[in-house]
C-alpha cells in the first residue's frame, strides 16, 4: 500500500522536522552560554520504508582545541600566580627611587651620618642618624615579615586548590557514572556532558589535565606529568596546611601526595604546571630565595659594623652598631636574620642608650670630645667599604652597602620582569585559544537559516500528508 | 571554526578584550601625563632599576655633602677672621715695641704695656671665637672655650713667675710658661690636643681645621703679648732699663709671631678654598644627576599626548564598530 507508506514517510518527515526545530530552539536558547557545545540533529534515510530516521543529537566539540585551551588555562594560571607573588616580593623591597625602600633608607642613613660629621657636637644630628638607622632595620624587618606572609598565603592557596581539585574530581566522577548509565541512548546525556565539560574546565587551571576517552562515554583525567587523577574512581589529593610559616620552617611544611604517595610539583614533576605548582614554587623556592637575599643584606650590614676598624672601642665578640636582636652576628643563625636585625641599644636613645655613642664608640663609658668626628668618619667608611656579600646569592662583585641594597631591588625587579613577560605570553595564547573555542559556539545566523529550511521541510511534509489524505478520500468515494 | 558557522560569542569576546586593553592604556597614559614620569612597570620592564637606584642614592648623599661643605666653609671663614684679630694685635704692637730698643721714654713704655694688655685680651677673645655655637680653636673639645680669660691667664703667669729681677728672667719665665708642658697647657688651654678633623665635604674628602689655640703660632703670639702685658702688672717696676729691654724683646717676638699667625691663616684659607670647591662641585653634580634622572624616568609630554589622543580615537572607533555589528543579524531581516 504505497499511499500508506507515503503517509508513514511524511509523518516521519514531520517528526524529524519538529525534532530539528527543538534542537535549533535549544541552541538559540543557549547561545550566550560560553561552554555550550551546539547540538546537531543526525538524520539518515530509513532502510525499509524510505522515510527518515533520527539517529540522535550530537554535540559539536573540537576535542583538540578544547584540550589545547585547557593546557593554556593551566599555563596562564601558573604564570599569573608566579607573577603576582613576585610583584608582592618586589614591592616589599621597594622601588629603587622610593625613599621608603631599603635602598632609600640606606642612602638616608648615610646622608645623616655625613651631616653629623659637620656638627658632631649636635645631639639632634646624632639622634637623627640613629633614627635613620632604626628606619633601615625596621624596613628590613618589615620586608622579612612580608616575605613570610607571602609564603603563608601561598600555603593557604595550595590548601584551597587541593580542596577545589578534590571536589572537582568527585563531581566529574559522579557525572561520569550518570553519563555511563545513559550511554545506550545516543543524545540523552548531552546536558550531562556539558556539565562535565564545565566541571573539568573549573579544575583545569589548578593542574594541566588531559581527558582520555573511556568506554560508555566516560572520561579519564590524567595530568600532563603522568599522574592519573580519575579513572572510574577519583584519586584523592592530600595536603596538610601549615599553621604558621616562618623563616626556618622549610623542612616542616607539607608536600603534596596523591592516594598516600608523595608527588612533586616542579617543572618535570607529576603535578607540575598550573596554579598549584606555582603556589608550591612561591612557598618553597621564590619565598625562601627572597628571604635569603634579605638575610644576606642584613648579615652584610651587621658584619660591616662589627669589623674592628669600624669601632675600635668595641670589645671583640661584642655586638656592633647593628645587632641580631641585641646579640652579635652568628652565621649559624642566619635564616630569618632580616626579621631580627635591630640597632644596638647602647646607641639608641629610645632603648636607654645615648646617641653620643655613635660618635664616641659603643664601648665608651662617657661622652668624649664633642667635636671629634673621627668615629663618625669610621662609620661612614664602614658603610662605603666595598665588600663581597658573604651569602644570599647577591652576586660576586664587591659593593658598598648602598650598591648592595640597590642590587637587592634590581634582582627582585629583574625576576618580576621575566615573570611578567611569561605571563604576557601565556595570557595571549589563552585569549587566542578561547576566541577560537568561542567561534565553535552557537551561530544564531546559521540556526535561523536552518530554521527556515526546517519550516519549508515541515510545510512540504504536511502537504504530502494532505495529498495522501485526499487520495484516500477519493478512493472512499467510489 | 568550521566553514559554515562562526559562533556569536567569539566576536563579543574579542570586542571585550579590545575594550579592556584600550581603556587600560588610556588610564596609564593619563596617569603618565599627570605625574610626568613613566610608571613603575615600564621602568621594571626596561631594566633601569639599578641605575635609577644608584642615581637616587647619589642625589640624597650629594645634598648632605653640599650642606656639610657649606658649614665647613662658614667654620673656616670664622677661623680666618679670628686669626686676623690676633695677627693685627701682634703686628701693630710689635713694630712699636721693637722700636723701643732704639729709643723712647719710660712713659711711652708704660703706655705700650697698657695697650699690650688690651691687645692680649683681644687676642685671647679672638682665640676663644665661636662659630654657630662651637669653639673654633679648642680642637675637638668644641663644647667649651679654648682658653681661660685674659686676666686669669696673666694672673696665672704672674703667680708662676713671682717677682723677676731682670728682663732676661721675665722673658725666660714667660717662654717656659708657654712652652709645651708648661703652665699654658696645664692651666690656660681648655681644649683637646687633636685638631678638629673629619669634616666630610665630598665622598672620600675629609677636611681638617689646621689650627688650635695650643699650636706653636698662637702660643708665640700670646707669649709676645703676655710678655709686654706683664710690664703693666707691676713687674720690673723700678727698673726702666730692664723694662725697655723686656719691651723690645717682646716686640721682636711679636713681629715673628705675626708671620706664624699669617701662615696659619693661609693654611686655613687653603682648606676653606677646598671646601668651597667641593660645595660648587656638589651643586653641579646635583644638577647633572637630576637631568640624568629626568632622562631615565621622565616622559616626553608631546609624545604622550599624541598617544593619548590616538588611544582615545581608537576607543571611539571600537565603540562605533561594536554598535554597528549589533544590528548585523539575520533576526532583523526575517
Amino acid at each position: 500500500m504505497s499511499i500508506a507508506a507515503s503517509l508513514t514517510n511524511a509523518l516521519s518527515g514531520l517528526n524529524a522536522a519538529s525534532r530539528s526545530a527543538q534542537t535549533v530552539s535549544s541552541n538559540l536558547a543557549n547561545a550566550l552560554v560560553p561552554g555550550y557545545a551546539p547540538r546537531e540533529m543526525q538524520l539518515s534515510a530509513a532502510a525499509i520504508t524510505g522515510g527518515v530516521r533520527i539517529e540522535g543529537e550530537s554535540r559539536a566539540v573540537d576535542r583538540a582545541l578544547l584540550a589545547d585551551r585547557r593546557l593554556a588555562d593551566a599555563a596562564a594560571g601558573e604564570a599569573g600566580a608566579r607573577s603576582a607573588a613576585l610583584e608582592r616580593l618586589a614591592e616589599l623591597v621597594g622601588a629603587s627611587d622610593d625613599p621608603a625602600s631599603i635602598a632609600g633608607r640606606v642612602a638616608a642613613f648615610e646622608a645623616q651620618l655625613v651631616s653629623a660629621t659637620a656638627r658632631p657636637d649636635s645631639t639632634v644630628r646624632l639622634e637623627a642618624a640613629v633614627t635613620a638607622a632604626r628606619g633601615l632595620t625596621a624596613a628590613l624587618r618589615d620586608a622579612s615579615a612580608g616575605v613570610q606572609q607571602v609564603r603563608q598565603d601561598a600555603d593557604a592557596a595550595i590548601a584551597r586548590d587541593v580542596e577545589a581539585l578534590n571536589d572537582g574530581l568527585a563531581r566529574v566522577a559522579q557525572l561520569n557514572r550518570e553519563i555511563a548509565a545513559l550511554s545506550s541512548r545516543p543524545g540523552a546525556a548531552n546536558a550531562l556532558m556539558d556539565q562535565r565539560q564545565e566541571a573539568i574546565d573549573a579544575i583545569s587551571q589548578i593542574v594541566p589535565l588531559r581527558a582520555l576517552p573511556r568506554d560508555r562515554d566516560m572520561l579519564a583525567l590524567v595530568t600532563t606529568g603522568g599522574q592519573m587523577l580519575l579513572d572510574g574512581r577519583a584519586w584523592q589529593v592530600e595536603f596538610d596546611a601549615a599553621g604558621a610559616v616562618g623563616a626556618g620552617s622549610g623542612a616542616a611544611l607539607s608536600g603534596l601526595s596523591v592516594n598516600g604517595r608523595p608527588v612533586t610539583t616542579g617543572a618535570d614533576g607529576r603535578m607540575g604546571g598550573g596554579s598549584l605548582a606555582a603556589a608550591f614554587a612561591v612557598r618553597d623556592d621564590l619565598g625562601p630565595q627572597a628571604q635569603a637575599r634579605l638575610d644576606g643584606v642584613a648579615r652584610d650590614l651587621i658584619a660591616r659594623f662589627e669589623a674592628t676598624q669600624a669601632d675600635p672601642t668595641r670589645s671583640a665578640g661584642a655586638a656592633g652598631l647593628f645587632t641580631d636582636a641585641g646579640a652579635a652576628l652568628d652565621t649559624a643563625q642566619e635564616p630569618g636574620l632580616a626579621g631580627r636585625i635591630a640597632v644596638n641599644g647602647l646607641a639608641d636613645p629610645s632603648a636607654g642608650g645615648g646617641a653620643w655613642r655613635l660618635r664616641d664608640g659603643l664601648g665608651a663609658a662617657a661622652p668624649g670630645s664633642a667635636g671629634d668626628a673621627a668615629g663618625l668618619d669610621r662609620l661612614i667608611d664602614a658603610l662605603n667599604a666595598p665588600r663581597i656579600p658573604a651569602s644570599g646569592g647577591l652576586g660576586p662583585e664587591a659593593r658598598d652597602m648602598s650598591g648592595l641594597a640597590v642590587g637587592l631591588a634590581a634582582f627582585a625587579s629583574a625576576d618580576l620582569a621575566a615573570a611578567d613577560v611569561e605571563r604576557g605570553f601565556a595570557r595571549a595564547r589563552l585569549e587566542e585559544l578561547t576566541a577560537r573555542e568561542l567561534a565553535q559556539g552557537v551561530d544564531s545566523d546559521q540556526e535561523l537559516q536552518k530554521l527556515m529550511l526546517i519550516e519549508r521541510a515541515y510545510a512540504a511534509n504536511a502537504r504530502v500528508v494532505e495529498t495522501a489524505d485526499q487520495m484516500i478520500r477519493r478512493l472512499m468515494e467510489i | 571554526m568550521t566553514a559554515l558557522s562562526l559562533g556569536d560569542l567569539a566576536q563579543s569576546y574579542s570586542n571585550r578584550l579590545a575594550n579592556v586593553r584600550l581603556r587600560t592604556q588610556l588610564s596609564d597614559l593619563s596617569a603618565q601625563m599627570a605625574t610626568g614620569r613613566r610608571d613603575d612597570t615600564a621602568i621594571v620592564a626596561s631594566g633601569d632599576v639599578a641605575p635609577l637606584g644608584a642615581l637616587e642614592r647619589s642625589l640624597t648623599v650629594t645634598d648632605a655633602y653640599r650642606s656639610s661643605a657649606a658649614e665647613a666653609t662658614t667654620l673656616f671663614a670664622g677661623a680666618e677672621r679670628a686669626l686676623a684679630v690676633v695677627a693685627d694685635a701682634t703686628g701693630l704692637l710689635g713694630s712699636r715695641l721693637a722700636a723701643t730698643r732704639i729709643g723712647g721714654d719710660d712713659a711711652g713704655i708704660d703706655t705700650l704695656a697698657a695697650e699690650a694688655r688690651g691687645q692680649f685680651a683681644s687676642a685671647v677673645a679672638g682665640l676663644n671665637a665661636t662659630v654657630a655655637g662651637r669653639s673654633v680653636f679648642a680642637g675637638t673639645g668644641t663644647d667649651g672655650p679654648a682658653l681661660t680669660g685674659a686676666e686669669t691667664m696673666l694672673a696665672d703667669i704672674a703667680a708662676a713667675l713671682g717677682a723677676p729681677a731682670s728682663a732676661a728672667e721675665l722673658l725666660s719665665g714667660v717662654q717656659d710658661w708657654f712652652a709645651p708642658g708648661g703652665g699654658f697647657d696645664s692651666q690656660s688651654y681648655l681644649g683637646t690636643a687633636e685638631r678638629m678633623t673629619g669634616l666630610q665635604v665630598a665622598p672620600g674628602e675629609r677636611l681638617t681645621l689646621p689650627a688650635t689655640a695650643a699650636e706653636p703660632e698662637p702660643r708665640a703670639a700670646l707669649a709676645a703679648l703676655a710678655a709686654a702685658a706683664l710690664l703693666d702688672t707691676g713687674m720690673l717696676d723700678a727698673q726702666p732699663e730692664e723694662r725697655r729691654l723686656a719691651a723690645a724683646a717682646a716686640g721682636e717676638w711679636a713681629l715673628q709671631a705675626t708671620d706664624g699667625v699669617t701662615e696659619m691663616r693661609a693654611r686655613i684659607g687653603a682648606e676653606a678654598a677646598r671646601a668651597e670647591a667641593a660645595a660648587g662641585r656638589a651643586a653641579a653634580e646635583r644638577a647633572g644627576l637630576e637631568m640624568a634622572r629626568a632622562d631615565l624616568v621622565g616622559i616626553d609630554p608631546y609624545e604622550t599626548a599624541t598617544r593619548l589622543e590616538q588611544t582615545r580615537s581608537n576607543l571611539e572607533t571600537l565603540y562605533a564598530v561594536t554598535a554597528r555589528l549589533q544590528s548585523l543579524s539575520l533576526v532583523n531581516y526575517l
